[in-house]
């Protein structure tokens, strides 16, 4: 690890902060304002940036992979929307509900504040079976999370309308509450992960024996990781909740769940590669979308929109094959740009000669 | 000596795991016909070494010929084809398979015919094996465990032997047997390579021995010129001259 | 419920049960053997399934058997040997994100394909024909799926215990090292357990889709979770265990099907989903599973 002081961390945790804010900053109110057209894809790709971002949060920190995530972003946006729906329409959707539920009428942050709440309880419950397995039992627990969730969800019909869309939801996701989610999910997500827990957990990633050997208390870090999230991806929840103003168990499913790992493994381990790998996916998602209509492959014709699961494939299969910690692996936007930061400032004059730093 | 003669020449042999290196650049010769062992405390290499020959395990560096030929990047299986075998450390005996399984297994390669007749040998060598025939591997007792081990690596009918500690966890007679049949092998004209703690026994059969220590040879002598003293300190980490010559 | 009704579905409860037995035992082998869980088991009874869909009424039928059963074995083999094989990373979790995605990438060539309309497989008319036996109305197909996985089983132990490749097989996945100190090559080990996984899998696929006659390019999705849950709860790295949980659940389900009101089947599901949680915190290896043989 770098010698660098605490300081100096702190500043460089800072700028990739800023560094990637400034960025979905910068796209928000250009892009994202431009159009309608823009103005979507913009905001699915804040949500997808949050989802990544809380799956990486757990993913990065504990290298266990989790098809599990999507059922807690379930969760936070039916939890979400079931306190901002209006009452009036409550009423006639989910008339069975108990009175509190269908009686509320919160507005969209107060209500996501009480769904994170709400879901990070429920995540912490089962979490402390989940950091108690590790490799691949801990993913397909975890997958069995995402079906158990769902099935809950249609078995309770009189608080989710069970199978049936969740309508009615007030569209409180504009350009610039997808900014603040994203910025913020960035922020707390990076922070966690230079701070002395998520340091620990990284570096006991590998070696866990050693770690716990060495008094690293592994399964309560994991916990933090687990919880914090859960957190992240239900406030992603809310974010699409409000945005499509209309949800079903259909849209937290295996398939979303793909994409969302996609991202994640093509990206790497930290919060800058959930960003690269977020952005990557909803472009090619969007650019597969552009092209309507059909595309003959020798005698076949098909939706250009069926290729995109092939091509999201073969790149993770890629991936894996030749780079099996993603496209930055551990790195992050700062440790990119260090080494030209470092260039600059020797250029901007101070006169020391450079000294044999790590580089 | 005569290279040509040599059944196995390892040269320079570096074996890392990881950022620990097992063995520091290891030169060893074991010549046909002849019983070479290899000495040292726990941790001093041997394993390492035995399974860097059998190909287990590859090297960092260094080469290591096989009857003349260079079969440093050849891989573990073939290695067994071209005629060396290994009894590895702890026996590792497949439990889940019965005795007649696993020498069925061990004998697959030898053309139909002979199969019957060298799994005959090995009874003979070993008649405890006839007469558990249908038992696994997992209900013998260690010394039946060992001697399986042995007549698992003797079916491919190898031209040199390579044995990790054969006679560990095993009690004063059955250390006996083995070392006994080791001796009529070595009458037969085996070449062995052998890693033991049992130093006496050991040293009784062999022509030659190296001393590994934290992964450099010692000392390498005629068996018979070695002092119980030498040995010693070399297990002590004490050795004097390192890397003699005969 | 009356005896014959009972009887009736002592029989569908087997005959799933041998499906599911089927496809458990497929993921064990290439988890004993190559140390990973095979997510794109599924789409290999999809394949057989299109197979049976493309031949059924252009040749006899035994040969269209083969044939779905060849295609789905020679699927896995391709698997292995252009995917798998290429990933370097021995992490386990590595290889099951790769026949995620492998599957995902299947079902959208099939749909590219052969489009998302389920295919109508014309199975022989003997199939779908059933006989009276002292009150009860047994289905050919049912009979022929118990017979035929018994029989499979019965021959598949044999080979296991006494045929060279059997007994390298079981070496390997007991003990890969010692395996090639004895000359086994594990490359050629691990492609005859692909292949065998597919030919389970061919054989689990006609006769899941025997039942309803109809294939779509997920259909391996339900087939897949079934058999994994078998193989799970039972132990990944044991045949007995895979036989029994299998027809376990099997039984279960035609149980809870038949005693819970409708509005409650998917509870079932969860319920046994908790079942693999708990099983892998408290017994790894699977409730017939030997230890160390974990997930």
């Amino acid at each position: 690890m770098n010698a660098e002081t605490r300081g100096g961390r702190h500043l460089r945790t800072l700028a990739g902060i800023a560094i990637l804010g400034a960025v979905v900053v910068l796209v928000g109110l250009t892009y994202g304002g431009a159009s309608a057209t823009t103005e979507r894809v913009f905001v699915l790709f804040a949500i997808n940036l949050v989802a990544a971002i809380g799956l990486q949060t757990f993913m990065g920190t504990t290298g266990v992979v989790s098809f599990g995530h999507i059922a807690f972003m379930g969760i936070g946006a039916y939890a979400a929307a079931l306190l901002t729906t209006p009452s009036v329409l409550k009423k006639s959707s989910i008339p069975d509900a108990p009175g509190f539920l269908r009686d509320a009428d919160l507005s969209f942050l107060p209500a996501t504040v009480l769904a994170v709440l709400f879901t990070c309880f429920v995540g912490c419950l089962v979490g402390f079976a989940i950091v108690r397995l590790s490799g691949t039992s801990a993913t397909i627990s975890t997958y069995a999370l995402l079906v158990i969730v769902g099935i809950a969800i249609i078995n309770l019909p009189d608080v989710t309308r069970g199978n049936q869309t969740f309508y009615g939801i007030p569209k409180e996701t504009t350009v610039g509450m997808a900014i603040l989610f994203a910025v913020a999910a960035i922020a707390v997500a990076r922070v966690f992960q230079d701070s002395r827990v998520g340091l620990l957990l990284r570096a006991s990633r590998e070696d866990q024996l050693s770690a716990a050997g060495s008094g690293v208390p592994v399964r309560r870090y994991r916990l933090y990781a687990w919880v914090l999230s859960i957190a992240i991806v239900a406030a992603g929840g809310s974010l699409y909740a409000h945005y499509v103003t209309a949800i079903s168990p259909a849209s937290f499913s295996l398939q979303l769940t793909f994409v969302v790992v996609t991202m994640v493994i093509i990206g790497g381990r930290g919060t800058s590669g959930a960003f690269v790998g977020a952005l990557l996916v909803t472009a090619i998602n969007e650019i597969m979308r552009q092209f309507n209509g059909q595309i003959s492959i020798g005698s076949v014709e098909t939706e250009v929109g069926s290729l995109t699961p092939l091509i999201l494939g073969t790149i993770v299969i890629a991936i894996m094959v030749r780079r099996p910690g993603g496209l930055l692996g551990d790195r992050e936007i700062d440790d990119v740009l260090a080494p030209l930061g470092r260039r600059l400032r020797l250029r901007a004059g101070k006169t020391e000669q450079p000294t044999a730093e790590k580089g | 000596m005569d290279t040509g003669a040599n059944v196995l020449a390892v040269s320079g042999a570096v074996v890392k795991y990881g950022r620990i290196t097992a063995l520091h650049g290891i030169d060893l010769v074991v010549g046909k016909g002849e019983l070479v062992c290899l000495l040292g405390a726990n941790g001093a290499g041997k394993s390492s070494l035995l399974n860097a020959v059998a190909g287990l395990v590859p090297l960092a560096e260094g080469r290591i010929e096989f009857s003349g030929k260079d079969v440093t990047g050849v891989s573990c299986h073939k290695r067994n084809h071209a005629g060396i075998s290994l009894s590895p450390e702890g026996r590792r005996i497949l439990a889940d398979l019965t005795v007649r399984e696993n020498l069925r297994l061990a004998a697959a390669r030898l053309p139909k015919g002979d199969q019957a007749g060298r799994i005959g040998e090995m009874f003979e060598l070993f008649p405890v094996l006839e007469r558990k025939l249908d038992s696994s591997g997992g209900f013998l007792s260690g010394g039946e465990q060992q001697q399986l081990a042995i007549a698992r690596a003797l079916l491919s009918d190898p031209d040199l032997l390579l044995l990790d500690e054969p006679s560990l966890g095993l009690d004063p007679i059955n250390t006996g047997k083995i070392f006994d049949s080791l001796g009529s092998l070595k009458e037969r004209g085996l070449s062995i390579l052998l890693a033991e703690q049992n130093v006496t026994r050991a040293l009784e059969l062999a022509d030659r021995a190296y001393v590994l220590e934290t992964g450099r040879v010692s000392i390498s002598e005629d068996a018979r010129n070695l002092s119980g003293e030498e040995i010693e300190r070399a297990y002590l980490g004490l050795a004097t001259t390192p890397g003699g010559s005969f | 419920m009356d005896l014959s009704q009972f009887a009736q579905q002592t029989i569908n409860a087997l005959s799933l049960g041998s499906i599911y037995a089927l496809v458990a035992i497929g993921l064990g082998v290439v988890f004993s053997i190559a140390r990973m869980v095979n997510f794109a088991h599924g789409e290999l009874l999809t394949i057989a399934g299109y197979t049976l869909y493309g031949l059924f009424g252009r040749v006899p039928w035994p040969v269209a058997i083969a044939g779905a059963i060849a295609a789905a074995s020679a699927a896995a083999v391709v698997m292995e040997r252009g995917v798998f094989r290429r990933v370097k990373s021995a992490d386990p979790v590595a290889l099951l994100i790769v026949s995620f995605a492998l599957s995902l990438m299947i079902q959208a060539v099939l749909l590219i394909m052969m489009g998302g309309t389920a295919k109508s497989i014309d199975y022989p008319s003997w199939v779908q024909a059933s006989f009276t036996l002292g009150g009860v109305n047994v289905a050919w197909r049912d009979v022929a799926t118990c017979v035929v996985t018994f029989a499979v089983l019965i021959a598949l132990v044999r080979f296991l215990k006494q045929s060279v490749v059997g007994l390298a097989l079981r070496a390997s996945a007991e003990d890969r090292d010692v395996a090639r100190l004895l000359g086994v090559d594990p490359r050629k080990v691990i492609v005859a357990a692909f292949a065998i996984s597919g030919a389970l899998a061919g054989l689990a696929g006609i006769m899941w889709f025997s039942n309803s006659g109809t294939v779509t390019p997920s259909s391996g999705f339900e087939p897949l979770m079934k058999g994994f849950i078998a193989a799970v709860l039972g132990g990944l790295g044991s045949l007995g265990g895979a036989v029994v949980a299998g027809l376990g659940l099997g039984i279960l389900e035609i149980l809870l099907r038949n005693v819970l009101p409708d509005g409650m089947l998917g509870l079932s599901d969860g319920l046994v989903f908790v079942a693999i949680i708990v099983v892998l915190l408290i017994r790894p290896e699977g409730l017939f599973g030997k230890v160390g043989r974990e997930v």
